[in-house]
This record gives C-alpha cells, structure tokens and sequence, in this order.
C-alpha cells in the first residue's frame, strides 16, 4: 500500500513533540539527578515526627533490629509498627509533643505515615534477611544511621554499587566477614527475577 | 534395539492433530510464524509496520512524561499499628486448610503474602492428596479475587445489609416454623461434624424440613449401585495402586471422575518403573472420547456410549461365568465378544489385584461393576465399601424434590451451593420449579443460573474467608480455617444457616464446639486440653479419628459384624460414634441427630454384598437412545469441570489435555466421520437432538468412534461473571436425553479454534521417546539411543573435552549449584495442574481468546500431546518429512497412542536465545540457569527465534491491564499476584525460570536456619510440587545424592533435540508401555509373541485370546 507524504510530516512531527517532551522533562527536573529513580544518594526528607536515630540506635545503643524487626527474618527489614514504640513510650516522655503523636495514632488506629527514603525499584529484589543472617551491618548499605538525627540517604543503592560490594568480597573480603567463606552472588537473577 | 520393528520409535511418527497428521498448508504456513501472522491492533484488524511505528512513537512520549521526569514522587511506608503476630511484611505464611474447589476436598498448605493467599500448594501430610492439587484446585485462589462474584447481600435484587436480609428470610420462612415440610435446603452432600451440625440445627428449627443433597450424577449412582448389592448407599474406597489390571468404562480417573488427584498418585504407583518395581500395572479403557485415562492406557476401545451397558453387563456375565459364579447374571447384547473374553481372562488371573469401574450413571451399569469387583474378590483390596471415599448422596432424594416442587408439595428452597438450573440433567425443570417456588433463597457466591431465579441473595464468602470443615472419607476429618477476612460484604453459608435458625453464635465458636463435642470423643490420643487439640488440628489440617469402636448407648446395638470379604476387619464404622456421641451431649438436637444416629447404625453394619440385589439392579431399564445421526458422548473437562469455576480465565486459558483448545468446547468428531460428512476443522455445526439445538465448531478428534459425537459440558454458561458467560455452548440440556443422539448440519461458517498444540512446530524431529516393557527390561536404555558425539570438542587447548563440537567453550559449574529438572514421561498423566500452578506462581497472564488464536499464549510451561500411529505411514523425503495419503491417515487417526511432554525452558548450556540477544538481557547464570532481566530486554524477539524448544514468551500488549482487565477488576486480581515476581510489561520478553524465585527464597531460608546449602526438600518448583504424580524432580545437579541426579544418570533419561547441542538442563525419562498395541482386534492378551517371553510381566498373566500381530503386513518398507 502506497503511503502518502502526509502520513511521514505526521509520523515526523509526532516524534519531534516526543522529543521536545523529553528534553523539557530533562530541564524541569530541578537538582536531582535525572537518572533512575533510585538514584536518591542524600535524600532526606523530614518525618512526620521528630524521631532521632541518633539517640535511640546511638547514645541509647538499641540495636538496629528492635524496630526494624524483620530484617532477620523478611525481605524487608519493617518500619516499627506503631505497638513497638508503644512498648516504650508507654512510660517514657509521655508527655512529650512527638511521643503524644504516636499516642494519638496508637489510640486512633490511623498509623503514622512516614517518608519512605531508602527505595529499590520493583524490578529489584532485595533480602534484608540473607544480607544480615550472613553478618552483613546495617551500616553497609544505610550507612552511620547511629550518628544521624534525620536520616538520609547515603549510598546510591544503584546496580553498580551493589555489584562492586559482590565483585570486592572475593577479592578483598572485609575483616568480619573474611572467615564466612561466602559466595554473593552476580548473576542476574540473583536480583532479577 | 530391534531395527525390523517398523512399530518402534524409530520409526514412529508423532503429529500434533489431523492438522499436523496430513500437513495441512495452512499449518505448514503458520510453522515459521512463531507468533502467528503480522502484528494485529488489539481489535483484530491488521496494521502495518508504520502505523506500529507511529503508536511505538506515542509510547515513547508517553513513557517519558510519566518517568522521564526523576524527581520521584514522594512515597509514604505505614507501618501496622498493631502488627498481627503471626504476619511480618514481606515473609510467606502458610496455613493448612481444606480445598473448596469440589467435593474431593484434599488437603491445602496455603500461601499468604502480607495478609493475603496468594498461592495454593497440596498438603504433603494429607494421606490421599498428599501435596497434590488439581488444575481447578490451583486456580481456585483465582475465585477469590473474582470481581463478579456477589458482594453485599440482595432482597429481591435489590443491595441491602445483612440486618435487612436477615429480617427478609425470617419473614419469608416464618410459615415454615410450624410445618416445614415445604421447605428444603438444597446443596452439595455436606460431610463435616461442624457442616452437619449446622445443617440439622436449621433444619431442627423448621421442624419436617428436608435437607436435599444434589451431587454429581456418575457419583450417585455408584452410591446407588452399592445400596442395593452392599447395603450401603456410599462410593467406596478405591485403590488403584494395589490394582495390577484395571479396567475402566468410561470412567477418566485420571482427569475428572470423583478423586482424580488421589487416583494419579495410586495410579503412578502402578506405572513407575525404578530398579525395584519393574512391572507396570495394565489399564483398559473402553471409552467414547478421548480422555486422559484413556490417554494413558494400554488398550483402549472406542465404543458408542449405547454399548457401554451391553459390554459391562457381558464383560459380568463372563467373569462370573469364570469364576463360577452361581447367580444368575443378565448378560447384556454385546459387540466385542473377543474382547470380553480376553479381558476376563486378564482379570481373572489377577484376581484381587484388578479394579474395575466405570464413569456411567446408570445404576444398573454400576451394579454390573459391582459385581464384578466382587466375583474378582477386589472388595477388601481394591475397593473398599466399608470405608467410604467420598460423600455422595444417591439421587432419590434430589429426583424426589423436583417432583415435589413441580406438585406444589414443597414451595421454599434454600439453595446453597449448588446450580441445578445449569449444571444438571434437568435444569429446565429445576429453573422453572425454583422460579415459581414461593421462598426462594440462594447462598450464592455470584448470581448464577439458579439464584438469578430466586428471590433472597446470601452472598457466600469463598473457601478461604470461611471457616468449615469436612469428612469425605472415614477416620480423616478435615478443618477449613480462612487466611483473610471476607474481601466483600458476604458471610460463610454455615453462620447464615445458624442466624436463621436463631442461633447467634459465631462460625469459628460453633465450629470449635462441634468439634469438641463429636471429634475429640473419636480422636486416639488425646491431647492434653482440647485446645491443644485444637492448635493441632488447625497446623495440621485435618486430624485422624478412630472409625471402628461404637461407643457408648444405643450405638451398641450396632456392633458390627464381620465382613464376608477379607481385609475390611479394622476398617470402617463411620460416624455412629460420634453422631452418637452427640446425640447424648446435645439433648436439644435430639429429634434430628437421632434420625441421623439411625442412619449411621445402619452403616455400621458392615457391608455384605447381596446378589440378589444386584441382580434386581442390574435388570434395571436401559438408558433410553433418542434418534438422530450420532451418538452424543458428554464429558466433564478437566479445565472447567461442571462449569461451576467458568468464570476463571486461568481455567478457561488452560488447554484441554487432548484437544489442546482453549477458550471453547467442540464438538469433538471422528475424523472418519468428519471425511465422510465433509466437515474440517473449525467448521461450525449446529446440533440437534432432543428438542435442543446448540452451535459448536467441529474437531477432529482421534480416538471418537465414527458414529458418536463428544462435547464437554460446563461451557455456555447464562450467567458465570464477565469471563465465562457465554464462552462455549452449554451441552447440559443433551443429558436430561438418557443417550442423546443428534444431527450435526454445518452453518458454512467457520471459526478459529485456540488449540494451542500446533503453535510450536518441531517438524516431526523425535523428541519423545519410547520403548516397550519387554524391551526396556532387556536394556534399560531401550528406545534411547545415544545421540552419536560425531565431532568432539576441544577445551581451546586441544585437550579433547568429550563434548561435541562447539563454538562454545563449556560452563563449568564449580560453585555449589547446578538447577536442573528431571521429567519421568511415564508419570506424567497430562492433567495440566503444572500449567495452573506454573501461571499462578510466576504472575502469567491471561491473553484472552484472541490472543490465542494468534499464537500468543503466554504459557511458560506447555504440556505437548503427541499421537502416534500403530501402523507405519509412507514416509517422504526422509526423517522430517512425512506426507500420509487419505486413506493412512483416517486408519491412524482412529485410535492412536498418546503420549504427553511437559516442555518448560530447558535452560541450556549453549542456549540459542543467550547468543543473539543484543543487549544481553537473557544470560547464563552461574548455577546454570538461563536467566531473564525484564527490564534489560528490548523485545527484538531474537532470543525466540533462535529457540529450538519454542519456550519463548512475548508480550504483545499489557496482558495484565489489557484485554483481560476488561473482563476483571484489576485491582482485585492484582492481589493474587505473587509478590516475589516481577509483573512483565509490554515489549518484554520471558519464560519459564525454574522458579528462580523460591530458589532465592530457599536460599535465604537456609541461611536463616543456619545451614549452609540447599537440598532435596528445601526447594521444589511450582509444576514439581502439585503434580499430583511426581512426575517431575527438581534439585541441585552437583549434589550427587540429588533425586535429579539419579534421574539424570537414569538409563531412560534423554535430553530434547540433543542432536543441535544445546545441552539443556531438563532430562526427561523415557515412556515404558506395555504394548505397542492399542487396540488389536479382540484384545491384547498375548502379545509377546514376536519376542518368545511372557507379553505381560505378571506372573500367570492371560496367554492365548484372539490377538494377533495387527497391520503386520500393514507397513511399508522405509527405506
């Protein structure tokens, strides 16, 4: 069948609007990288509440997995749900505006709706469990959460991050874990699947 | 091997269907189109390259609008304020509980994902089931997230509340509170203590009520036939694995009749060959269609379904002559005398060792079978009546009420679970005695047929929000437990019958105290506290009581006596006890659980079979044959069933095991008859017979005798949900006919059949392989001939590496893990429970019917079903070319073997698809899988091209929000998803991934439990853990103690197509038969004459008979 000129001005024009949509989502993106969305390295947004890391994971030393209880034994490592902080907070500052704020949501059911800062996308399987099971710190991948107030991103969690830390361990395995004999993994569907 | 044998695999042939069989050029055409003809809008008409160019165009814009811009959103995580104890985000809970999908009711492990079931696996610790689950078991989690189901109550179809409905049926039953006598419950037989209780409490309330049973009619009338030769109205207990000759009419135990799951696993037991059990149980099928039992045996005769009755009556008389039976046995007019004879003989040397059963619903024919079974001394081995199998009522009752509804004798119904104004004989006369019944009220999980005609709607929550129990066979009593709360506003059947009837207690206390009434009394070692007991049963599922001591009262009366056939001592007195038991404990119930008590006295007296009444039975009248051109033979299929799930599109994209058609039912014709008639495939016919007209394509159909028709019934349905209504044409009316007999006359239209086994081609290449017993037990590598190393490699050092040449330097797998899959062919029945599973567990979606039709089913794993001929076709131009003429082809196509092929990926060292992806989005990995990164791949389709398996997968559009989503709520569907798998978009491709997902999981669970490998048992994939079969092993090939291993270093195993060097990792096994032979005339009894040693490796097997060599001078001369 026989196109006429008319369709390719069409087809041409609708590919250069593609285009000019491309490049002007490439300008309106403000300072954030314009690369894949996980590419988050400093996020830091404020919570809801005005909760310290530094305090709880640091000067009190609670251990990471009090909260985060599912990093043993889930994929995900969990945000604490509203109970945990309950267990405490029961008796400790009650009176305190923030703690009051947990108080609210524990008595109203409507739980706290925190920012979620650490993000994989959904192609991407990450196991909380098998990375801490094996002895792997929070901190690898979170970094020093202890000495931060408000968290904030700290590594880029992108695939090659990822991969270098799997590469060097054969090569260069870091002291705690040298005597694990472990095997982390680069094949794709170590992660892909 | 025996190279003269022009009937050994070598020199078979296997073709796809007549299609393939005659090489029919539009198939021939459609071979080197992969994917069907040119890319086609989702409106069916074609576009050309350009207009695709400008949509893709479209695409790319749209794509970058909405993720071009990297400034995420800001997303929120809440957390529970509460957390459930028993859920942690992210990690799998499974849960035991009962199947609901019908009345088998194996044991379920299920899995939940965040608070929500996401997949259905089979209870391993269930004794019959035993981790085994159906294809429609698998889809039923499906249901559950069927956006058509009934989801707030209705009054005269109008939404209300459950206080408004309630008021309503109070109201509309409140004339029934003093004479119920017209009023009935209607449902399937209920089984279980709680179930049964609940039931009586209802009907207690409207004193005379009735509570009907409707059940599937083939279970009826078995439960019939052994009322009146056994005293006992039950299916009894069968065991085909203790069964050496079994010989079934019209019975598809292996696909749809009663237990079809429990019967493969007993089966395979009897056709698994290991070093220890070399024999193969011989199994005769005498059947109308093709079935899978059929499929799978070793003799089979294609018979009308009006000379069913004559042989069963014949192959009675004959036995019973045999075995000097002294009763008079009415020996009906038969047609294969020879056959008749030669059975015998094989049965009667494998007295109580044989099984005989039949799929009829003529009480007569069951009687016959009864008979036989007992002249054989199968009771006690075979078949056991004292211990039930199943709970089938045996049909009086039901026929009853539709007379007493007609006469006006009964005016209120409450239908629970059932539809007979559609899947039932006749569902005319139910529809129109519900319609003008003065109460109706349907506990319904959808409007269906039946309760489109009443006038109170209960929505019903499925299996998996309720809580329930049952006890299908004697000593297993098992507990449904719900995994999420109701998705909808609906209420389990059983708290509806306890409202109504003024009870205010709730399922799971009600339950719990029927449970502690009438199964701890039965339990063997009780627990400390009941509920300990209780915990127990809920871990395990189900829980095992004592059936043979009455305890306590009037059930002393009833001590049994011994049973006249032998090994029935410790089996069976049902539920006396515990009906007893309750009688004592809830004086309140007593007018109803007395009557039952009554009941189960009788039961308790064992069964002795009664000639007489067999005799009384089997003079019974025969089924009436209306007129017309052909017989018609209706079957249930194993996909939909009585259509009750027709609304599932995983059920209803599921192939048929034979006709390999999704998305229809046929009308299923001999190709003799179809070449006479001048009917091809695809052509539409209309059918009429019996006042009824449907409209059907035509199928060539092996294997259909010339005069008879097959159709499966539950399609067609009025009123199914968004999905299956009006998919197929609705074959029900044809049975109220006794044996309908119809005229085909074809409209002049035709229309495209999804039959999904000629989308692949392998040109006639051999990649089954078979070998017969005889031969396999002189060489254990019969029929598997070392493909020839003709070139051997090198390592790239001149060092010789064994292999053949390549291009390639090998893997080597040094690490811990080699995956790879071993797949016995003997097993595998073809049921297709794999295919469901395989879907569910890796988020396949469903392409509808059109995308069928254009070769776009997304399947990633198929189950290929070869026929094979008996005789040898003239071959042409060599191996892969083979052109039979006409008068071939109908002789092969009558009654061929069959065979079935499960084909996943096969995950090959040197895969096709690794080295043309340009973007290395499908790669080895280091464990030897054959990975896909979905979001790497660009969708050249290279990689499926370039696949010689043809495993491939493309998808076209977005399946999942496509056109499926139409006809689905999404974001109810979209619940069933597993989590652990990504959800493939359009232009991507994918395929099967050995379920890299739990190997993950099993990993890090290893890891968790502190051990440092996975092995056997710590991983299994989707297909390998419901078939119901084992057909299929999965593991770690460098573990050498691996069941893969052994399969692989099997002597039967064989890698597909090894000749091309693909080095795949999937070993199949192969097929041992008995014979070559599928239906000489006058029967198989002596085969093994060619070879000088017994045909049959049972000892004292049948020599002799009418057999012969056939088509002996029927071969021609290969070469």
């Amino acid at each position: 069948m026989k196109r006429d000129s008319t369709a390719y001005r069409w087809l041409g024009a609708r590919l250069l609007v593609a285009c000019g949509v491309v490049l002007l989502c490439g300008v309106g993106c403000d300072r954030v990288d314009a690369q894949l969305p996980s590419y988050h390295k400093g996020y830091q947004p404020v919570q809801p509440i005005n909760y310290s890391h530094k305090l709880h994971a640091g000067e009190l030393g609670m251990d990471c997995k009090y909260c985060h209880f599912g990093a043993e034994k889930s994929k995900h490592a969990g945000i604490p749900p509203v109970n945990v902080c309950m267990n405490c907070h029961k008796l400790v500052k009650p009176d305190s505006p923030e703690i009051k704020k947990i108080q609210l949501a524990y008595d109203s059911g409507k739980s706290i709706e925190w920012i979620r800062i650490h993000k994989l996308p959904d192609f991407v399987v990450f196991d909380h469990s098998r990375h801490v099971n094996r002895g792997v710190a929070c901190q690898t991948c979170h970094g020093k959460v202890q000495t931060m107030e408000l968290v904030r991103q700290e590594n880029t969690l992108a695939m090659g991050w990822c991969v270098n830390c799997h590469r060097e361990y054969k090569a260069n395995p870091p002291a705690h874990l040298k005597d694990k004999q472990l095997n982390p993994t680069i094949d794709c569907s170590g992660c892909h699947h | 091997m025996d190279g003269n044998d022009k009937r050994h695999p070598a020199a078979r042939k296997y073709w796809q269907g007549v299609e393939d069989l005659r090489n029919d050029p539009e198939i021939a055409a459609l071979r080197d189109l992969e994917f069907g003809p040119a890319p086609s809008l989702g409106d069916g008409s074609e576009i050309e390259r350009r207009d695709f160019m400008k949509l893709v165009g479209t695409t790319f814009a749209a794509a970058a609008i909405t993720s071009g811009c990297a400034r995420r959103p800001i997303e929120k995580v809440i957390p529970y304020v509460n957390k459930p104890e028993d859920i942690t985000p992210g990690a799998p809970a499974y849960y035991a509980t009962t199947c609901g999908g019908c009345a088998v009711k194996c044991g379920l492990v299920v899995k939940a994902r965040d608070g929500r079931p996401v997949k259905i696996e089979g209870n391993p610790q269930h004794p019959f089931s035993a981790g085994a689950v159906c294809a429609r078991g698998q889809a039923s989690v499906i249901d559950l997230y069927d956006g058509d189901r009934l989801k707030q109550p209705q009054v005269g179809r109008v939404k209300t509340d459950w206080a408004k409905l309630d008021a309503a049926v109070a109201t509309a039953l409140a004339g029934y509170k003093g004479n119920g006598s017209k009023l009935a419950l209607v449902s399937p037989s209920v089984s279980g203590p709680a179930t049964k209780a609940a039931v009586a409490a209802f009907l207690q309330a409207f004193p005379g009520s009735r509570h009907v049973a409707l059940d599937g009619t083939i279970g009826s009338s078995i439960a019939a036939a052994h009322g009146q030769t056994h005293g006992v109205a039950r299916v009894p207990f069968y065991d085909f694995s203790r069964a050496d000759t079994i010989v079934s009419f019209d019975a598809d135990f292996l696909g749809t009749w009663l237990a079809p799951v429990w019967f493969a696993r007993q089966y395979a037991a009897g056709r698994k060959l290991t070093p220890k059990h070399d024999t193969l149980s011989f199994h005769i099928q005498v059947e109308s269609h093709l079935s899978l039992a059929g499929a799978s045996c070793d003799e089979r005769l294609p018979v009308l379904p009006s000379q069913q009755r004559g042989l069963v009556l014949a192959l009675a008389a004959s036995v019973a002559k045999a075995t000097g039976f002294g009763g008079a046995v009415p020996a009906g007019a038969s047609t294969h005398a020879a056959q008749v004879a030669a059975w015998t003989k094989r049965l009667v040397a494998s007295k109580g060792k044989s099984l005989v059963v039949s799929g009829s619903d003529d009480v007569a024919v069951q009687a016959a079978v009864n008979l036989i079974n007992e002249q054989l001394g199968n009771y006690g081995k075979t078949v056991d009546v004292n211990r039930g199998m199943l709970t089938y009522d045996d049909g009086a009752a039901s026929a009853k009420l539709l007379a007493d509804l007609g006469s006006g004798a009964v005016d209120g119904v409450v239908v629970w679970g059932v539809n007979p104004a559609y899947a039932t004989a006749h569902g005319a006369q139910w529809a129109t005695a519900i319609k003008a019944a003065k109460t109706s009220i349907a506990l319904c999980d959808r409007v269906d047929e039946t309760a489109a005609l009443c006038k109170i709607h209960a929505p019903v929550s499925h299996y998996l929000e309720s809580w329930g129990d049952a006890e299908v066979t004697f000593g297993l009593v098992a507990l449904q437990q719900p995994l999420v709360r109701p998705l909808h506003d609906t209420r389990e059947a059983i708290a509806s019958l306890l409202t109504w009837s003024g009870s205010e207690q709730s399922t799971l206390s009600f339950v719990r105290d029927t449970w502690r009434d009438r199964v701890v009394p039965r339990v063997e070692t009780n627990a400390s506290t009941f509920d300990a007991f209780w915990d127990r049963a809920l871990h395990d599922g189900f829980t095992s009581v004592r059936t043979a001591t009455v305890v306590g009262g009037p059930a002393a009366a009833g001590t049994p006596k011994a049973p006249p056939t032998v090994g029935a001592a410790a089996a069976a007195v049902p539920a006396a006890a515990a009906v007893v038991a309750a009688a004592v404990s809830a004086p309140g119930a007593a007018t109803v659980v007395v009557a039952a008590a009554a009941a189960a006295l009788k039961d308790a007296v064992l069964a002795e079979f009664v000639p007489a009444g067999a005799a009384k039975a089997m003079t019974g009248a025969a089924a009436k044959v209306g007129q017309g051109a052909y017989e018609v033979a209706l079957y249930e299929s194993v996909a939909l069933g009585d259509g009750s799930q027709a609304n599932n599109p995983f059920l209803q994209e599921l192939p048929d095991p034979l006709t390999k058609c999704t998305w229809d039912n046929l009308l299923c014709v001999s190709p003799k008859a179809a070449a006479a008639a001048g009917w091809k495939q695809g052509d539409i016919v209309t059918v009429t017979g019996g006042g009824h007209t449907i409209t059907l394509p035509v199928m060539l159909q092996p294997g259909v005798p010339e005069k008879a028709v097959a159709i499966a019934v539950g399609y067609g349905r009025k009123a199914a949900g968004r999905v299956g209504t009006g998919v197929g044409a609705d074959a029900w009316p044809f049975a109220a006919a006794g044996i309908a007999k119809v005229n085909v006359t074809p409209t002049g239209e035709t229309a495209k059949l999804g039959l999904e086994q000629t989308h692949p081609s392998y040109e006639h290449r051999t990649i089954v392989r078979e070998t017969t017993l005889d031969e396999w037990r002189k060489n254990p590598k019969a029929g598997n001939p070392d493909i020839a190393v003709a070139l051997q490699g090198h390592d790239g050092k001149g060092a010789p590496t064994g292999l053949p040449k390549s291009v390639w330097t090998p893997h080597e797998y040094n690490g811990k893990y080699r995956w790879g899959l071993g797949i016995d062919l003997n097993a595998c029945t073809g049921c297709g429970a794999c295919v469901v599973a395989c879907n569910i567990e890796n988020n396949i979606p469903v392409v509808g019917r059109l995308e069928v039709h254009r070769k776009r089913d997304m399947h990633w794993m198929r189950i290929d079903r070869y026929y094979s001929e008996r005789a040898e076709a003239t071959p042409k131009n060599g191996d892969y070319d083979w052109d039979p003429v006409e008068d071939d082809w109908l002789g092969l196509a009558e009654n061929p073997q069959v065979i079935f092929q499960p084909v996943m990926c096969q995950h090959c060292e040197n895969a096709g698809c690794e080295t043309v992806c340009p973007v290395l989005a499908t790669v080895h990995t280091s464990e030897g899988l054959n990975a896909m990164s979905y979001n790497r791949c660009i969708g050249t389709r290279y990689c499926a091209n370039n696949c010689p398996y043809k495993v491939r997968r493309f998808n076209w559009f977005q399946y999942p929000q496509g056109e499926m989503a139409e006809n689905r709520d999404y974001n109810l569907a979209s619940l069933a998803l597993n989590p652990d798998v990504n959800v493939r978009s359009r232009g991507v491709m994918e395929k099967c991934s050995m379920c890299v997902q739990r190997i993950q999981l099993a990993k890090s669970d290893v890891i968790r439990a502190g051990r440092d490998t996975v092995s056997d048992g710590d991983v299994q994939t989707a297909c390998q853990q419901t078939c119901p079969t084992s057909a299929i092993t999965f593991g770690n090939l460098n573990d050498p103690k691996s069941d893969v291993n052994l399969a692989r270093h099997n002597p039967r195993s064989y890698r597909m197509l090894e000749e091309v060097n693909t080095r795949p990792s999937v070993w199949y096994q192969t097929k041992v038969r008995n014979t070559w032979d599928m239906m000489p005339e006058g029967g198989n009894a002596p085969k093994a004459a060619a070879h000088g040693e017994p045909a049959h490796p049972k000892a004292g097997a049948p020599k002799g008979g009418a057999g012969h060599e056939p088509h002996a001078d029927h071969g021609k001369k290969e070469d």
